[in-house]
């Protein structure tokens, strides 16, 4: 695959939120307002930039230093070699957030720490990281975080403009607006990532009949 | 037994060097942390005691134990600010302190302005993490109609005059989050209860104590 469909295949054939169904939780959570859509999806494409780079370094490194029985008994532990690179990513992550954002820090608040366990970045680290060279380990976590990002922009968008009336914190609508509350706390997240799924299905559908 | 020494040899290199960055970054970004975390309160200081142009920190110590009950330090708190209103320490403007209750979903801080007969001048939430559009609404600071929250209606309210109106007080609570105004009102009235003998304010000034 070329490195551009690598790149391409996160953002829509293999989108972690609306494809893969990954990091959901996450997603429920911080997707009331585009700034967090924005933040969280840094935050996480970050993370799952240094740990795909390193856990891809890594297993370069072991191919290169130990003989092939050795090789199999170092895969016991690949596991805890990935959460540790990962916790130390998301620890990263966090201490930098809230010494020069401290705004930004303050409104994600738990679930930057949380970043450790979604399995968008656990998942890619051992389902492509670990099997794949460093180049297309970069570019396939740019690519799912950049997919990660935008479908959380697509749902805090239908959130923010219908649970408050904004776009981007800007008031939208006159006094005469009263917001949908149900969209901005959680029943509103199932409904918008439900009907996302819909619309994507019925697509695929369709070009499938045709 | 060989296998498991590589294993071992292994994990504690890649830990060993994972811990080494964290604490490298975290002495770098530490400082910045715990100016960012100055900065608020400073600001939330001149909010609610705008006319103090020297604000002195009265410390508390307190001690920090070890599991069994044993003092390994003492800490310094701060206890409450008191504000002159000019650069010596002549004349006393009023003091100002922080509150923190449980809210719905987390832990409510204000810092709180009083005068010197112990009646609110502002409040202003430092930090919370209630519900958006219902318990976080407690950071409204609109102008007081009488009908909805603001935190303007602390403003000359005596330690007596903390109650919501749901516990039979004249605090108008949040619209759907009765639990959240309950915990501000409550946590400034519980410090204050400590607070005003301390300062030897007469509660004479607030009959109702209670």
């Amino acid at each position: 695959m070329s490195l551009v469909a690598e790149f391409v295949k996160g953002i829509y054939k293999e989108n972690p939120v609306f494809r893969l169904a990954l990091g959901l939780c996450p997603t429920l959570a911080v997707s009331t307002s585009i700034s967090n859509a924005i933040g969280m999806g840094a935050a996480t494409t970050f993370v799952l930039l240094g740990s795909n780079t390193m856990v891809s370094l890594i297993i370069l490194l072991f191919t290169k230093i130990l003989s092939e029985e050795g090789q199999k008994s170092i895969n016991k532990i690949r596991i805890p070699v990935f959460i540790v690179v990962i916790a130390s990513f998301v620890t990263i992550v966090e201490m930098i957030m809230s010494a020069y954002f401290p705004a930004l820090s303050e409104s994600l608040g738990i679930f930057i720490p949380l970043i450790v366990v979604n399995c968008i970045i656990l998942g890619r680290a051992e389902g492509y990281a670990s099997k794949n060279p460093l180049i297309p380990s970069i570019v396939d976590a740019l690519g799912m975080g950049a997919g990660f990002t935008l479908a959380l922009m697509a749902i805090a968008l239908l959130r923010e403009l219908l649970g408050s009336g904004e776009f981007l914190g800007h008031t939208l609508f006159g006094g005469g607006f009263k917001p949908v509350l149900l969209m901005i706390l959680p029943p509103g997240a199932f409904l918008v990532i439900g009907l996302y799924l819909g619309i994507l299905n019925w697509l695929d559908a369709r070009k499938k009949q045709s | 037994m060989n296998n498991i020494l590589r294993l071992s040899i292994v994990l504690t290199i890649i830990t060993l060097i994972a811990a080494f960055v964290l604490a490298e970054i975290y002495r770098i970004t530490k400082p910045r942390i715990e100016e960012q975390k100055q900065a608020k309160t400073q600001e939330a200081l001149a909010i609610v005691l705008p006319e103090a142009k020297l604000l002195v920190p009265v410390n508390q110590k307190v001690p920090v134990k070890d599991g069994d009950g044993n003092v390994l330090y003492e800490r310094d708190e701060v206890l409450y600010y008191k504000g002159y209103a000019n650069t010596d320490t002549t004349h006393l403007t009023g003091y100002a302190f922080e509150a923190a209750g449980s809210g719905y979903s987390s832990i409510v801080e204000t810092m709180v302005g009083i005068d010197t007969s112990g009646h609110i001048k502002m409040i202003k939430i430092i930090s919370q993490k209630e519900t958006p559009g219902l318990g976080a609404l407690c950071v409204n600071s609109e102008p007081f109609n009488g009908k909805k929250w603001s935190t303007l209606q602390f403003v000359g309210k005596g330690i007596g005059d903390l109650k919501v109106d749901k516990d039979g007080g004249p605090i108008v609570s949040i619209t759907g989050a009765t639990i959240t105004s309950r915990a501000i009102t409550n946590s400034i009235k519980d410090k204050l209860s400590t607070l005003l003998p301390e300062l030897k304010i007469a509660s004479a000034a607030n009959p109702e104590v209670n």
